[in-house]
């Protein structure tokens, strides 16, 4: 039975007074991939949110590994000593800061010494691209690149446990399968546990090991994801009945 | 032959010290400015506190050390009024941000909240240094006093090479050794600056920050903290440099950092939003406008100036007085936010986060 890296009890939030997770238990296991859909609204962001400390919980408890880090900051969290990646949805790098400061950013908690400059050069193995950017500022990035900046720096402190909020949104197909693959090399390769939020339904239920259906802030089915991908009621609602080459659901 | 009717080095001497104060005096102001991304006109009450500041140190170690005599060393310091400029007036920074600014960004306030918010604190602070020092203290009446530099930095610099020379005018270079301070110590704070926040870990985080607060938590950035830094940083190297300024001055009011906000912000603004650099040339740019501006008008006063030709030939006056020249900082400031709005080194972030 592998460890459980990132586990959520009951957790209720919102935003305000507007409570928007109702009650909802998660937990991500090593060297596996989680996927969570759902419809727009359904608080796949928000439930993530939460778990980073971005968005103040009402109640519940978020481990990380053995370490209770509710009602943590987000700092507080990343300090903890367990790296984390997280790669939010939108404003996903820093425009005003160059590529290689980007990734510094990711490393921010450790000292920039030997390690750092290794991780760059790794990451620059993984993107090629972006080593031939290094000196240019992350706001004249394409959006498919700066999705890679964006990952690039969640990986840079050699995460366990790496969340990612929609990678694949506003790029191009080509591009969004690339990165699909990538995160399933990722977890593959390095065995970091992955969650992840994906609008592309079906597509990231095919390569994730598990998955979580999320409507109004509840869980309305989860296990793996080749039963997911099989039921009928969830064919139906949430992934859509189209042909194989779809975009978007 | 007399070239000029008026005195180029002597002129030029002005300018410059003009310039010096003003960049020690807006390196604050486009921190606050790149980092928070608002404007915050409560900077020109960070001067006048520095003013008071530094002066007060003087009235409270001169009880405090009465056996230092001659008051050279240590009561009537400069540098030592510097530094408690800095840590006074980096705390009166750090209390607007815990007991207004914080408060207003935790429910998300627009940069327009903080900008008025911001005109508020000013008021506040102006009108709390006139309450306990007075309001225009005045020369003689503890008002001000001219601070000693240690180390017998005590030298005129006046630059006699040209002197008398009917093409250049008859003065020469005047600039005391305040001055001189200013002009150097300026320069070396948008260095250093510079340097901190391209160059360091703390600059970059800072930066980090000022993209995106949520983005820089996630990254393990205390952000509250390094908006503190921010402030203290900021509102401090404002009030040192105002207690250099105040060193160059006869007197001094509780008035005088707002009558400077107008080109501090015009040379933030040309220089290019975070840019510490563009800064100096904006300076620059301002003080040698305004000093020739200054010059037109005055000769235009002159005796059968353009003032008196318009009089004897349309038959009624109009006043061209010398003292208008400090209204070229809005003349410039207009220019330059229609024909370049993001400035000399600005960039197209910082335009666009400019309320």
């Amino acid at each position: 039975m592998s460890q459980t890296v990132l586990r959520g009890v009951n957790i209720v939030s919102g935003y305000g007074k507007l409570q928007v997770i109702n009650g909802i238990d998660i937990h991500v296991n090593e060297n596996e991939l989680v996927t969570i859909i759902g419809p727009n609204g359904s608080g796949k962001s928000t439930l993530i949110k939460t778990m980073i400390g971005l968005v103040k919980m009402f109640s519940g408890q978020v481990f990380l590994r053995d370490h209770d880090v509710s009602h943590l900051q987000p700092h507080e969290i990343i300090r903890t000593g367990i790296p984390l990646g997280y790669v939010p949805q939108l404003a996903n790098v820093f425009p005003s800061l160059t590529v290689e400061e980007n990734m510094k950013m990711g490393f921010y908690t450790k000292k920039w010494d030997a390690d750092y400059s290794k991780n760059i050069d790794k990451m620059v193995a993984l993107f090629p691209i972006l080593g031939e950017r290094m000196d240019q500022k992350a706001s004249l990035l394409s959006g498919g690149e700066r999705q890679m900046l964006a990952l690039a720096r969640a990986l840079m402190p050699e995460p366990d446990m790496l969340i990612l909020d929609e990678p694949t949104a506003a790029i191009q197909p080509n591009i969004a399968e690339e990165m699909l693959q990538l995160i399933v090399t990722l977890k593959k390769e390095l065995g970091i546990a992955i969650l992840l939020v994906e609008q592309r339904a079906r597509r990231s239920l095919e390569l994730s090991d598990r998955g979580y259906v999320l409507v109004t802030g509840e869980v309305a089915a989860t296990g793996p994801a080749s039963e997911l991908l099989a039921e009928d009621k969830i064919r139906k609602l949430y992934l859509g009945v189209r042909d194989r080459n779809e975009n978007n659901t | 032959m007399v070239l000029f009717s008026f005195d180029i080095f002597s002129h030029t001497g002005l300018a410059l010290i003009y310039a010096g104060t003003l960049i020690i005096l807006t390196i604050g102001l486009n921190m606050v400015y790149s980092v928070l991304k608002f404007s915050n006109f409560a900077h020109a009450e960070f001067v006048t506190a520095g003013m008071f500041m530094s002066w007060w140190v003087l009235q409270i170690l001169t009880f405090a050390i009465p056996w230092d005599t001659t008051g050279e060393h240590l009561i009537n310091n400069l540098f030592i009024q510097a530094t408690f400029a800095f840590v006074m007036v980096g705390i009166i920074g750090v209390l607007g941000e815990v007991l207004v600014y914080g408060r207003l960004r935790s429910f998300d306030a627009s940069s327009r909240s903080f900008t008025v918010a911001s005109i508020g604190i000013g008021l506040i602070i102006r009108n709390f240094l006139a309450m306990i020092f007075g309001n225009f203290p005045q020369h003689g009446l503890g008002g001000t006093s001219t601070p000693s530099l240690p180390f017998n930095l005590n030298f005129d610099i006046k630059l006699q090479f040209i002197r008398r020379h009917p093409i250049f005018g008859s003065q020469g270079i005047f600039i005391t050794s305040f001055q001189l301070l200013i002009i150097i110590i300026s320069i070396l704070t948008v260095v250093v600056i510079d340097y901190v926040f391209k160059k360091t870990k703390f600059g970059i985080a800072m930066r980090a920050t000022s993209d995106s607060f949520e983005l820089a938590d996630v990254c393990g950035i205390n952000t509250k903290r390094i908006i503190l830094y921010t402030w203290f940083l900021a509102a401090g190297i404002t009030g040192m440099g105002a207690s250099f300024v105040r060193a160059t001055q006869a007197r001094f009011s509780s008035l005088d950092g707002f009558f400077l906000l107008l080109p501090i912000f015009t040379v933030v603004i040309l220089g290019g939003v975070g840019s510490f650099r563009g800064g100096i040339v904006a300076a620059f740019i301002i003080a040698f406008s305004r000093e020739i501006a200054l010059i037109v008008l005055t000769e235009i006063q002159k005796p059968n100036g353009l003032e008196d030709t318009i009089e004897q030939t349309l038959g009624f006056t109009v006043t061209f007085a010398p003292a208008y020249a400090d209204a070229i900082a809005f003349v410039v400031l207009i220019i330059v936010l229609l024909v370049r709005p993001q400035g000399i080194y600005g960039s197209v972030e910082a335009t666009r986060a400019r309320v």
